[in-house]
């Protein structure tokens, strides 16, 4: 066998490890999100207050990515959907949400530079710039960084933030939540 | 008057019930608010609040009994909450009511939620546990 | 894995040319999504579209019934794990499925490939209707979707097992489909 093709599918398995039950990588539209949420919803019953945790920050990061990922597909009747990927991971005390996708470099550093006031601020703060961010005029940047705070205030700590350059004009932004069980 | 009747989907897209009847000025809201196209979802009741409250100017009572809902739709939340508000200036007599289950698991983050609606917009929400 | 910097790993493993990837437990309603998509995303190439289609449903049940690791879904079924990848060349496309098998297993599996791999078309196809004819039940008749893997793909089936622990091995199977 191709020793690459291989080597591929092996060291994805090696990477998600035995902890990951759901990853997937591909277009995030309305069908998608709906599966995985059923697939929450399955959670749900273990763990009511995780899982409803889970499932609200997985709606806003997911449809950031459907909204902003730089990366797109064209799905049915010629919609333009953004792709990256979503990963849920267990642990003993808490779960992870993760999620991934290619972003503009030249957008890079306003993402780093909310990620980084999101995770200063306590609780009451954050509220309060929810409510700022919320009265700005609709912008689509505005809404994704607002999705970034609700996903800080639903989850209570700190987001995980990781850029890497990938290309001339592409980085990847990877964001990795806990959620307390 | 027309009367908006939307039945909510718990499926591919989350859209909540709508009920807004012009002849009792009861509205309701309920369900789960997922949207992916907000804006779409919410122009046309905007527009109906907008005539009511400007042409009917009976009564308005407002229930909210959305268990979730996304930050796009927080937004179109408050957008209404603001015409509300703008009528109340106006003389109207408007009454909003949030339903919410008690025993749901950490209810204090919805609640903390309404409250910064209130900051938000400055209308009164009475918060009726279910 | 838990960090964001996993999630690049992930990224990197799956590199540019991964059109869709999926772990997780292979139930009804996963598929139709993901078949959905693959249709979708190669329908500028009705003819590809249809044969990958039909790979993955394949492919996907097989996993779903097999696969030795197996999670509960919403309604309390059982349903088997592994992972899917679909990818894009140059010249063609490459369907790559992993999922844990048994280590009893293995050899009948790695036959099975093996005889899929000497039959030309006649062969398989006769083949088909024999595994076909066969009571259900019978171990083996999952495998009527392998040799109608091969009959669909342009390539021999590709396959390897790894050993992953004393009881379970991880199998992957390789399927590629020309462009033209």
């Amino acid at each position: 066998m191709d020793n690459q093709l291989n080597s591929n599918i092996l060291d994805l398995y090696r990477t998600l490890g035995n902890n990951t039950p759901l990853s997937y990588k591909g277009p995030i539209d309305d069908h998608i999100l709906q599966v995985i949420g059923t697939y929450i919803g399955g959670l749900l019953k273990h763990s009511p207050k995780a899982g409803k945790k889970v499932f609200k920050i997985f709606i806003e990061l997911a449809q950031n990515i459907s909204y902003y990922s730089a990366e797109r597909s064209k799905l049915s009747n010629n919609k333009d959907i953004g792709t990256g990927m979503v990963l849920i991971s267990e642990q003993a005390e808490y779960y992870t949400f993760m999620t991934g996708n290619l972003v503009k470099t030249d957008d890079i550093i306003t993402i780093i530079e909310k990620s980084e006031v999101i995770n200063s601020l306590d609780r009451e703060e954050l509220r309060q710039y929810k409510r700022e961010q919320r009265k700005l005029p609709p912008g689509k940047k505005g809404g994704a960084h607002i999705g970034l705070i609700q996903v800080a205030l639903t989850s209570s700590n700190p987001l995980d933030i990781e850029v890497n350059p990938v290309d001339d004009e592409h980085s990847f932004f990877s964001i990795a939540v806990k959620i307390d069980k | 008057m027309e009367n908006i009747h939307i039945e909510g989907k718990h499926g591919v897209n989350f859209i909540p019930t709508v009920d807004f009847n012009a002849e009792t000025g009861v509205c309701e809201l309920a369900g789960e608010s997922y949207l992916e196209d907000t804006i779409e979802f919410y122009t046309p009741l905007y527009d109906w609040l907008k005539q009511y409250t400007t042409e009917v100017k009976k009564p308005l009572v407002f229930n909210f009994r959305l268990r979730y809902f996304n930050t796009s739709s927080s937004k179109c939340i408050i957008d209404i909450l603001n015409i509300l508000k703008r009528y109340e200036t106006a003389g109207g007599d408007v009454t909003v009511n949030w339903y919410y289950d008690a025993e749901e698991e950490d209810i204090e983050d919805e609640l903390e939620e309404i409250e910064d609606f209130m900051i938000e917009t400055n209308i009164k929400i009475n918060l009726v546990p279910n | 894995m838990n960090t964001a910097e996993n999630a690049y790993q992930m990224y990197i493993d799956l590199i540019d040319s991964t059109i869709i990837s999926y772990n997780g437990p292979f139930d009804a309603q996963v598929l139709s999504v993901i078949a959905e998509n693959i249709e979708y995303s190669l329908s500028n190439n009705p003819r590809v579209s249809k044969k990958l289609f039909k790979i993955f449903i394949e492919l996907a049940q097989n996993i779903s019934y097999y696969s030795a690791e197996r999670q509960k879904n919403d309604e309390g079924n059982l349903y088997g794990v592994g992972i899917l990848m679909l990818r894009e060349f140059k010249d063609h496309y490459s369907f790559s499925t992993g999922n844990l098998i048994e280590k009893k297993h293995i050899l009948p599996v790695i036959q099975k490939c093996e005889t899929i791999n000497i039959l030309d078309r006649q062969k398989l196809r006769q083949y088909k209707r024999k595994l076909r004819n066969m009571p259900s039940g019978v171990p083996g008749g999952g495998n009527i979707g392998l040799v109608q893997v091969a009959l669909t793909a342009d390539y021999p089936l590709e396959y390897s097992v790894v050993p992953v622990d004393d009881e379970n091995s991880f199998y992957i199977l390789n399927v590629r489909v020309n462009k033209n």
